[in-house]
């Protein structure tokens, strides 16, 4: 039998908690499956779920790009299947396996504007590591590039966050348009992170994108970001955590709680 | 005309016989059926990943020697038949990291591989068979710009039973498809106090000799007195007279 693997991406507009979240369910995800295999991307160049999980990132998919190509260009012309054995070697050494699950950060390109060159070696690295493993969270860049370019093609849960603003609810709103072209994903949902109270509700518009869960502002996990702590810290009472794991257990990843 | 690595050949199997071994070699059963019957071992996708929190042990971890080379030869002195040898402790008696070489050495039929362009692409067709072996448990990492082959080895795989013997069976029925491989010798080391050192030299000239080879093929270079392969081509007997030979 095929091992199907779940792949969860979180999508939304810059500043709404993406990594947050991100970093959360993978908190939840190794606490509530311990013998499953659980994968962790850092797909956001800004880079911070490394911080938010307490890793200490040494190479990143970019560097393997780049170390690739430059084997590439070196006048001892490689072929097409030495430079991917290349970067199959390379790639054990980003994937950073910790109690519980692994890491792996895309990194930032040196060079300004384009990240497509990047983006297209993460959608190779995705499909090379992920039938590795149960679950898969991408915590992805701000925004519908990555969604453009197929790099979550084969996301499976593809979660939307957004804060209270129309702006937030627009974005995730035109992800999910260009997602149901681009992106093979099985069960969509929006999480309201985030808010001031609970009244926005009425106001706040996702369209035909359920709402999974709804998370109050949360000081306690500004101090957390302040200090650069894991959120592996996280009393299972946080707002934050207990947000996710509604979310999760109402698209159907986490069973439900008595 | 396949002599070209005759010489490094030699040179490996020296350090094996006197030099380098402080001990002999076991000779492991070789399969006549292409891995039938109790002989058989499973392949994985290449994709597939041992974890560390899964692996007993890497052959060739961290900063250990991971050697891994592949000669040609025509000369049946060199490479009689089909052999799998064993120089130290075979995977079952392992328990943790250790240094570790793979050496394949091919009888080929030589004019079967052609002249010229064809040759090298022979030669190096041949040797991405490498890439296309994936034992079950046995989770080889291959960098060519690094020279090295470091393996990971899955605590389950032990447990069902792998072994150099199920290992070597593997590559060889893999080579033996060639059709212009005549016969396959495969040697693992394992012992620590092999001669990784020198083995390592003679691999990397191995490694420069089929580098060499393209090179000449392109006619790259001209004058042997400004070409960095100048070094190779001395020692090596025939492949200067090759490149000549290309040119004419």
């Amino acid at each position: 039998m095929e091992h199907k693997t779940t792949m969860i991406a979180v999508a939304g507009k810059g500043g709404v908690g993406k990594t947050s979240l991100a970093a959360v369910m993978v908190k939840l995800l190794v606490e509530a499956y311990p013998d499953k295999k659980i994968l962790a991307i850092d797909a956001d160049p800004a880079v911070g779920l490394s911080t938010a999980l307490g890793i200490e990132v040494k190479t990143t998919i970019d560097d393997i790009r780049k170390k690739v190509v430059a084997q590439a260009e070196d006048g001892n012309a490689k072929a097409a299947i030495e430079l991917l054995g290349e970067a199959r070697y390379e790639i054990f050494d980003a994937l950073v396996e910790q109690d519980g699950f692994s890491f792996i950060a895309v990194g930032r390109p040196e060079a300004a504007g384009c990240y497509c060159k990047v983006n297209s070696y993460l959608k190779e690295v995705i499909s090379i590591l992920s039938n590795n493993y149960d679950y898969v969270v991408i915590d992805g860049e701000a925004g519908i590039e990555q969604i453009n370019r197929r790099v979550m093609e084969k996301v499976t849960h593809l979660l939307l966050i957004t804060d209270s603003s129309k702006k937030g609810c627009q974005v995730i709103q035109t992800i999910k348009e260009v997602a149901d072209d681009l992106v093979m994903y099985e069960k969509v949902g929006a999480i309201a992170n985030r808010i001031p109270d609970m009244n926005v509700k009425q106001y706040m518009d996702t369209g035909d994108i359920p709402v999974l869960s709804y998370i109050l502002s949360d000081a306690s996990l500004a101090e957390f970001d302040l200090k650069g702590k894991s959120v592996f810290h996280l009393d299972a009472d946080t707002l934050i955590v207990q947000g996710a794991k509604e979310a999760l257990e109402n698209i159907a990843i986490l069973n439900k709680s008595e | 005309m396949m002599k070209i690595y005759d010489e490094v050949i030699k040179e490996e199997k020296k350090l094996m016989n006197t030099d380098g071994a402080a001990l002999p070699p076991i000779s492991l059963k070789v399969s006549e059926n292409d891995c039938a019957g109790d002989m058989f071992w499973p392949e994985d996708d290449e994709n597939t990943i041992i974890f560390r929190s899964d692996m007993a042990y890497e052959l060739g971890g961290g900063t250990l020697p991971a050697i891994s080379s592949q000669t040609l030869t025509e000369d049946k002195e060199l490479v009689p038949d089909d052999g799998i040898l064993l120089y130290g402790p075979d995977l079952n008696q392992l328990s943790k990291d250790t240094p570790y070489a793979k050496l394949i050495y091919l009888r080929v039929k030589g004019a079967a591989l052609g002249e010229g362009d064809a040759l090298y692409h022979a030669i190096r067709k041949i040797d991405y068979t490498k890439y296309h072996v994936h034992p079950h448990g046995y989770m080889s990492r291959i960098s060519s710009a690094n020279h090295r082959e470091p393996v990971r080895i899955s605590k389950a795989a032990l447990s069902d039973g792998l072994s150099f013997e199920k290992i070597g069976n593997t590559y060889l029925n893999a080579y033996k498809k060639h059709p212009q491989v005549e016969a396959v010798q495969i040697v693992f080391i394992t012992d620590p106090t092999f001669h990784f050192k020198a083995l390592e030299k003679q691999c990397l000239k191995a490694e420069q000799i089929t580098g060499a080879l393209d090179h000449i093929l392109k006619d790259l270079k001209m004058d042997c007195h400004t070409c960095n392969l100048k070094e190779v081509c001395d020692e090596v007997e025939g492949l200067r007279e090759l490149h000549f030979q290309t040119q004419r």
